[in-house]
C-alpha cells in the first residue's frame, strides 16, 4: 500500500516533533546511553584511577575477579537481606495506611499529609534525624533498649542493617499515594454488593480490592525491587563508603562505588555495573511475568 | 534530505554538550595552572598573587574546586598536579614528572624540608614525584582544662603535669585512669577518646611495641605479630578499663581528655570551639627515653604534570610554593604543620603563651617529625585496610571476637587471625 504524500503543515509538524524529541534524547544518550557503552566497554579493559596508565584490554578477567571476590557476594547477601525485608514490609505498611485514609473517617485528610510529609523530607535529613533515634551511645530510642539491656544502634555492627531496615519502613510515601489514588478508583458499588451478598471485609478486600488494584500493586512490586537494590543513599549516609561499622552496610551498590572510585578500579566496578544490571534485569522479568499472569485487566 | 534532518539535528546537539563539557578550564598558552580545593584556595591565591607580583615569565592561575582528574583524563592536565605522598607514588605516578633531574641540575638543598617529611616523597622506583606543602602526624592532643581542673586542691605530689616527651604508654592509660570520672552507672568524662575505624590510632600501639602494618618490602601483612597484637592488646585493654571511649569527637566535645593520634586537619575546627584550651604532645613512648617512629606521615604536595608545557616555569613556582616564601603565606594564613624546617624554628621563636593552639610547637618540630614513618606504599594498601583488617578492628572493639571466658589477648589473636588470613588471601590475586 502506498503511503499517503504528508501536507506541508503535517511535514512542519514532524520536524518539530522531533525537534522537540531530539533536546531530551541527546540528553538521555549523553548521561545514560553513552556511559552505559563506556562501562560495557571498560568492564573488558583495565581501566582505573591511576591516571596516565595506557588502556589495555582485559578480556573477562574483571568477570573473573568480580566472581571470586568474597566481598562481591557478602555485600549481595546484605542487599538481598534488605530488599527482601524492607520491601514487602514497607509495601504493606503503605498499602495499610493507605487503606486507612482512603476511608471517609474524619480527620483521615489530615492524615494523608502527615504520612506523605516523610517522602517530601530529603533523605539525607531523615536520615540524620534517624541517626540520632538510632545512635548507639546517645541516640533516644536506642538508649531506652539499652535500658532495657539490648544493644542496639546504627553504629553497631550486628544491629546496623536491622536500623537500616526499620527506618526505612516509615520511607513509604511515594508507594501509599499510588495505592491511595488506585484505590480512590475503585467502584463503592462493588463494595456495597459484596456487602448485601454477606461478604466478609476480609472477603472483599481479597477479592474486590486486591484484583482493583493489582496493576498499581505489580508496579509497586516493581519500584520496590528496584529501589532495594539500587539502595545507596541511606547506605552511604549511615554507613559511609566503606559501609561502617565493620562493613556490615556495605551493600553491592556501595561496594561497586568503592569498588571503581576509591579503589580505583573502573575496569572491575564496570564488570559489577554489568553483572548487577542482568541481575536486576532478570528479577523485574519475573515480576512482568508474574504480572502477565496476576494483574487483572478487565477490571472495570 | 528530510531524512538527514534528525541525525543531523542530534549530531548537533551532541557535538554542542560535548564542546561544552570539554572546554572548560584546562591550560591555557603562556600560563601555569593548577588545581586548588575549598579548604586551600585561600593559601594557595595568596602565594599565586605573591608570586605574580614577581612578574614571572609565566604567570601562574589557580583553578579552584576544578575535577583534576577529569582534567588529566581530557589530556589537559594542569602544570601542576596536587596529591599526596601515597597518591605520588600510585595513582599519579605516571603523570608526574621525576623532579630529580631538576634537583640535581640546580643542586636544590632538599635539606630544607623536614627529613622524614622528604624521604616520604622518594617513590619505591627511587624517584621524587612532588615537593612537601604542608603535612599531617600523629600526635597526643590533650584538654588542658581538664587537667587543671584534676589538678585542683590536690597537692604538688599528687598532680598530674600535661602531657611530655617523657610520657610512657604506662603514664598515659594512668592519666586515662585518673581523668575519668564517674557518675552514677555512667561516666562523666573520659581519660580518652579511641578511634578504631582507621589505622590514625592503633597503628601507633602497634608501632610503639614494635610492629608495623607490612614488612619491610612489603609483600606481607604483618599484623599478627606478636608486637602487633600486644599493642592492639594495649588499646583493646584501655577500652576494656572504662577510661576511654569509642565514641566519636568526645575530644572535641570536652567529653574526653586526650586523643591519641589525631590529625591536624582538625586544628581550625578545635579552635573555633568557645573556650576549648588544648595542646600537642609527643606520643608517648613504649619505654622511657626509647622513642620509635611510631607516628604516620602523609604530606600534601604539588608535582608537576609530564605534559606540561612549562616545566621550567613550573619547577620554578614549585620551588616558590614550597620554599620559604611560600611556605611563610601559607603557614600565616592557615594553621598547619610546616614541611620547612626554618619555618618550623621561626614559628617557635614566639613565646609559647602567646602561640595559638597548639602551643606546644616544640613537641612537633622537635621532636615527633623526627620520629614519623609512612605509611606503606603497597598499591592495594588502602583497599586491603579498608575491605580486610579495618572491619575486623571494629568488630574486636564492638567485643564481636568475645566469647565466654575468653581474654583480651585471646580476643586480639582471633581478630589479627581473621584479618590476616582474609588480607593475605586479597594479596595473592589483588584487584
Amino acid at each position: 500500500m502506498q503511503r499517503r504524500k504528508l501536507t506541508h503543515a503535517e511535514r512542519r509538524e514532524t520536524k518539530l516533533f522531533f525537534l522537540f524529541l531530539a533536546v531530551p534524547l541527546a540528553g538521555l544518550v549523553l548521561f545514560y546511553y553513552l556511559p552505559a557503552v563506556m562501562t560495557l566497554f571498560q568492564a573488558f579493559t583495565n581501566a582505573s584511577g591511576y591516571v596516565g596508565v595506557e588502556l589495555e584490554w582485559n578480556g573477562i578477567q574483571n568477570f573473573v575477579n568480580v566472581v571470586n571476590d568474597p566481598i562481591v557476594w557478602e555485600s549481595l547477601g546484605r542487599t538481598l537481606v534488605y530488599a527482601v525485608t524492607s520491601g514487602p514490609v514497607s509495601l504493606i505498611v503503605s498499602l495499610i495506611v493507605a487503606l486507612l485514609i482512603a476511608t471517609d473517617v474524619r480527620g483521615a485528610k489530615k492524615f494523608r499529609f502527615v504520612y506523605l510529609l516523610v517522602f517530601v523530607l530529603p533523605g539525607f535529613a531523615l536520615a540524620a534525624l534517624y541517626k540520632n533515634l538510632f545512635d548507639e551511645n546517645y541516640g533516644l530510642i536506642s538508649s531506652l533498649l539499652r535500658d532495657m539491656g539490648i544493644r542496639f544502634g546504627y553504629n553497631y555492627s550486628p544491629t546496623a542493617m536491622a536500623t537500616v531496615i526499620l527506618t526505612s519502613f516509615f520511607t513509604f510515601g511515594l508507594k501509599m499515594l499510588l495505592f491511595y489514588v488506585a484505590l480512590l478508583g475503585v467502584p463503592v458499588s462493588y463494595y456495597e454488593a459484596a456487602e448485601l451478598e454477606g461478604a466478609s471485609k476480609w472477603t472483599r478486600f481479597i477479592k474486590i480490592t486486591i484484583p482493583a488494584i493489582s496493576p498499581v500493586l505489580f508496579m509497586n512490586i516493581l519500584l520496590t525491587i528496584i529501589d532495594a537494590f539500587k539502595a545507596f543513599d541511606i547506605m552511604f549516609l549511615f554507613g559511609g563508603e566503606n559501609g561502617d561499622p565493620a562493613q556490615s552496610l556495605m551493600v553491592f551498590s556501595l561496594y561497586l562505588r568503592k569498588t571503581a572510585i576509591t579503589g580505583n578500579n573502573y575496569g572491575k566496578g564496570s564488570a559489577m555495573a554489568i553483572l548487577y544490571f542482568f541481575f536486576l534485569l532478570i528479577l523485574v522479568g519475573i515480576n512482568m511475568l508474574l504480572s502477565k499472569k496476576y494483574v487483572n485487566k478487565d477490571w472495570d | 534530505m528530510k531524512k538527514r534532518v534528525i541525525p543531523v539535528l542530534l549530531g548537533a546537539v551532541l557535538a554542542a554538550s560535548a564542546c561544552l563539557m570539554t572546554a572548560c578550564g584546562g591550560a591555557s598558552a603562556n600560563e601555569l595552572t593548577l588545581v586548588a580545593s575549598t579548604s586551600t584556595k585561600e593559601y594557595i591565591q595568596k602565594v599565586c598573587d605573591a608570586y605574580n607580583a614577581q612578574d614571572p615569565e609565566v604567570p601562574v592561575r589557580p583553578l579552584y574546586n576544578a575535577n583534576q582528574d577529569g582534567f588529566i583524563s581530557a589530556k589537559k592536565a594542569p602544570d601542576l598536579i596536587f596529591t599526596n605522598n601515597l597518591d605520588a607514588e600510585n595513582k599519579y605516578h605516571y603523570v608526574l614528572e621525576d623532579l630529580s633531574p631538576y634537583i640535581e641540575a640546580e643542586n636544590f638543598d632538599t635539606s630544607i624540608y623536614y627529613e622524614d617529611v622528604i624521604d616520604s616523597l622518594y617513590t619505591s622506583d627511587g624517584t621524587i614525584r612532588g615537593l612537601p606543602v604542608t603535612c599531617n602526624l600523629s600526635l597526643l592532643y590533650y584538654n588542658k582544662t581538664m587537667f587543671d581542673e584534676y589538678n585542683e586542691g590536690k597537692p604538688k605530689s599528687e598532680q598530674l603535669g600535661y602531657p611530655d616527651e617523657t610520657w610512657t604508654l604506662a603514664d598515659f592509660a594512668d592519666a586515662c585512669e585518673k581523668l575519668t570520672i564517674k557518675s552514677g552507672a555512667g561516666v562523666a568524662q573520659y581519660g580518652a577518646e579511641l578511634t578504631d575505624n582507621w589505622w590514625g590510632e592503633w597503628l601507633i600501639y602497634v608501632r610503639s611495641y614494635g610492629g608495623d602494618f607490612m614488612n619491610e618490602d612489603e609483600t606481607d601483612i604483618t599484623l599478627d605479630s606478636e608486637a602487633a597484637k600486644q599493642g592492639f592488646e594495649f588499646m583493646y585493654d584501655l577500652l576494656l578499663s572504662g577510661h576511654a571511649t569509642r565514641v566519636a569527637n568526645q575530644f572535641s566535645a570536652g567529653e574526653a581528655a586526650m586523643l591519641m593520634g589525631g590529625h591536624v586537619g582538625n586544628w581550625l575546627s578545635y579552635n573555633a570551639l568557645e573556650g576549648f584550651e588544648w595542646d600537642v604532645a609527643p606520643l608517648p613512648t613504649l619505654n622511657k627515653g626509647e622513642r620509635l617512629a611510631t607516628s604516620e606521615i602523609t604530606a600534601d604536595v604539588y608535582g608537576i604534570s609530564n605534559t606540561s608545557r612549562h616545566k621550567d616555569a613550573a619547577w620554578d613556582f614549585l620551588k616558590f610554593l614550597t620554599g620559604y616564601e611560600g611556605q611563610k603565606i601559607i603557614n600565616e594564613t592557615v594553621s598547619s604543620v610546616s614541611c620547612l624546617k626554618q619555618i618550623g624554628q621561626e614559628k617557635m621563636q614566639t613565646e609559647r603563651n602567646e602561640r595559638p593552639n597548639p602551643q606546644n610547637l616544640e613537641a612537633i618540630y622537635d621532636v615527633q617529625l623526627n620520629y614519623v614513618k609512612p605509611l606503606p606504599t603497597y598499591r592495594y594498601f588502602r583497599t586491603m585496610h579498608d575491605n580486610y583488617v579495618a572491619p575486623c578492628v571494629t568488630r574486636l572493639f564492638e567485643g564481636q571476637y568475645a566469647s565466654a571466658g575468653s581474654s583480651a589477648a585471646e580476643q586480639v589473636e582471633a581478630m589479627v587471625a581473621e584479618a590476616c588470613a582474609d588480607a593475605r588471601n586479597f594479596m595473592r590475586n589483588p584487584s
